[in-house]
């Protein structure tokens, strides 16, 4: 009969691992889809009509296969 | 502690992967990019007066040397998002993952993610051309192509964890079964609907810059965190019982 081996998954802090997801997807969030979301609570409307964070990441959105425009 | 400093590590190894990555698309894909940019700009130029031409050529210019300096700094900081995710699938799977050392199962991530995050999505919705893209179905492309990675790496996850409950030759049928799933969602999903104005010889040779570019950053990041792993992480031996794991 073959030996069947159980993997414990380790201990991750939970501040750690909520920590991580937030950078994770604040990060990709704002450089592979934002159209102006992040900075309308400062800018309002403006924020979507100028997409500041979208023109800055602009060429690396082509380059990464991110849907741009 | 341990943990704190292998999650530097790897933040710190994905922030100058994506350094390169930056460089990497100023030398490989900007030429494209530029190229297909300068025919958008030169359809929107309205008047003949030689002058506001000249003026009109200086600000655009102007405007994509900021674009270029603006996609170095995004690659860093999408280098740096995306090794968050790579320290936090690490220290939870750290265990299981396939491999007998800490710095093969490193590398073994690194390529599930490559694979699962990156080419599987490359290959049913390849980058295009600034121009080839309809506003008007931004939202669904970007839907389908989110719920395309989701699919991929969600099924990458819930077969490595069924793994851990079969014998080691049925790794193959798993693997096999997420080649499976992926290749069935692939077929489900709709096509991008834009229509393509780009010579297909000019898109390829985007395509295959854009790919070489993204994967500079996986083997980058690969090869970075293990030099690190090796120079101040390789005694904190995570995924440990003395690290607190069990």
């Amino acid at each position: 009969m073959t030996q069947v081996q159980l993997h414990a998954l380790p201990k991750i802090a939970y501040s750690l691992a909520i920590t991580l997801a937030v950078i994770f997807a604040v990060g990709v969030f704002v450089m592979g889809f934002d159209q102006g979301h992040i900075l309308s609570p400062v800018l309002g409307q403006q924020a979507f009509d100028t997409m500041y964070l979208h023109e800055l990441s602009h060429d690396l959105r082509h380059t990464a296969g991110f849907p741009c425009h | 502690m341990r943990q704190t400093r292998f999650v530097a590590l790897v933040l710190g190894s994905g922030a100058l992967s994506g350094l390169l990555l930056g460089a990497a698309n100023i030398v490989l894909v900007e030429p494209y990019l530029d190229a297909a940019i300068m025919d958008e700009a030169r359809a929107g130029i309205t008047t003949t007066d030689a002058g506001e031409i000249e003026m009109y050529w200086f600000e655009h210019n102007e405007y994509r040397q900021w674009q270029k300096a603006g996609s170095v700094a995004a690659a860093s900081l999408l280098g740096t998002s995306v090794s968050a995710l790579y320290a936090l699938v690490y220290l939870v799977y750290s265990n299981s993952l396939p491999g007998a050392t800490q710095t093969a199962k490193m590398r073994v991530l690194a390529a599930a993610m490559w694979a699962s995050l990156y080419v599987v999505p490359f290959i049913k919705y390849p980058p295009v051309l600034p121009g080839d893209g309809d506003a008007a179905t931004l939202e669904m492309r970007t839907m389908w192509y989110v719920a395309l990675v989701a699919v991929s790496g969600a099924a990458a996850i819930a077969l490595h964890r069924v793994s851990l409950a079969m014998p080691s030759k049925g790794v193959i049928f798993l693997a096999a079964a997420w080649v499976a799933i992926v290749s069935v969602s692939m077929v489900a999903m709709p096509a991008n609907p834009d229509t393509i104005l780009t010579p297909v010889e000019t898109l390829n040779e985007f395509r295959a810059a854009s790919f070489a570019s993204v994967t500079i950053y996986w083997a980058a990041f690969g090869l970075l965190l293990l030099a690190l792993w090796g120079r101040f992480g390789r005694s904190l031996k995570i995924g440990t019982r003395k690290d607190g794991f069990v």
